[in-house]
C-alpha cells in the first residue's frame, strides 16, 4: 500500500457528490428521528448478529446527547459524536449551498486531507479507541450499547 | 421463535455487508472500506449507489429485505427482541 492509498481524500468526494451527501444527510436525519422517538431504525449488522458493537455502534445516541446538549454523556456513550456532528454539518452544507459556493472549501477539504492524512488518522483513530473500548471495557462497553 | 428468525436476519445482513465492504475496498479504496466496516449506513448507501455498476443489485435487495423483515419483527416482538431494541441502533 503507498502512502496515496491512505492519504486519498474521502470527505472531499462525499462533499463533491451532492447526490450521494443528500442521500447521506436523508438517511442520517431519518435515524436521528427514530432513534429520538424510540423507534427501530437501522440496526447495526454486526451488533444485531453477535452481539459486538462496531466502531459505530453508539453514535446515533451520542449525537442525540450532543443535539441536547449534554456533552458529557454524548462523550461516553461515543467519543467521535462531535466529529461526527461537524461532518454531517459540512455535508449538508455543501450538499444544499450553490455549487460555485462551495467549491473553494471541497478544495481546501480535499488538500488537507491529502497532505495531513487527517481522514486516515480519525479513522484509524476510531478503530484503536473501539478495539480498546472492546478489550479494557468489554461488558461494560456491550451494556452501554444496549442500553 | 422471534429469537431465531431475528438471529438468521442479522447473519443475512452481517453477510451482505461484508460483500459490499470487499466491493468497497477494491473499487474505491482502503479509506472508503474502513468508513464501511465503520458505518454499515454508509456501506447500505453505497452499495446501492453503485449497486448497477459493479452488479451488487441483487445483494442490495436482499439486504433491504432484509432490513425490512427486521424492523417487522420489531415491531412484533414490540422491540423487546434482543439486538432489536430501539436502543441498539449504532
Amino acid at each position: 500500500m503507498t502512502r496515496g492509498a491512505f492519504f486519498s481524500p474521502v470527505f472531499a468526494t462525499i462533499l463533491r457528490d451532492r447526490r450521494l451527501g443528500l442521500i447521506v444527510c436523508g438517511a442520517a436525519a431519518l435515524q436521528l428521528t427514530l432513534s429520538l422517538f424510540g423507534l427501530p431504525g437501522w440496526t447495526c449488522p454486526v451488533f444485531h448478529a453477535l452481539g459486538v458493537p462496531c466502531p459505530g455502534c453508539g453514535l446515533t445516541r451520542a449525537t442525540l446527547f450532543l443535539l441536547r446538549g449534554d456533552w458529557k454523556q454524548a462523550l461516553v456513550m461515543h467519543a467521535y459524536a462531535p466529529i461526527f456532528l461537524i461532518a454531517l454539518v459540512a455535508i449538508t452544507v455543501c450538499t444544499i449551498s450553490p455549487k460555485n459556493q462551495v467549491e473553494r472549501i471541497i478544495l481546501k477539504t480535499e488538500s488537507l486531507e491529502r497532505y495531513t492524512g487527517i481522514t486516515f488518522i480519525l479513522l484509524s483513530g476510531l478503530i484503536v479507541y473501539w478495539l480498546a473500548r472492546l478489550l479494557l471495557l468489554q461488558s461494560a462497553f456491550v451494556r452501554l450499547i444496549q442500553g | 421463535m422471534l429469537q431465531i428468525l431475528s438471529t438468521v436476519v442479522g447473519i443475512g445482513c452481517i453477510i451482505c455487508w461484508i460483500i459490499v465492504v470487499i466491493k468497497m475496498f477494491q473499487d474505491a479504496g482502503v479509506l472508503h472500506g474502513i468508513l464501511g466496516i465503520i458505518c454499515g449506513l454508509y456501506a447500505f448507501i453505497w452499495g446501492w449507489m453503485n449497486g448497477g455498476r459493479l452488479g451488487l443489485k441483487n445483494i442490495m435487495m436482499i439486504w433491504s429485505l432484509l432490513i425490512i423483515i427486521n424492523l417487522v419483527l420489531g415491531f412484533v416482538g414490540g422491540f423487546r427482541i434482543p439486538y432489536i431494541t430501539p436502543s441498539a441502533t449504532p
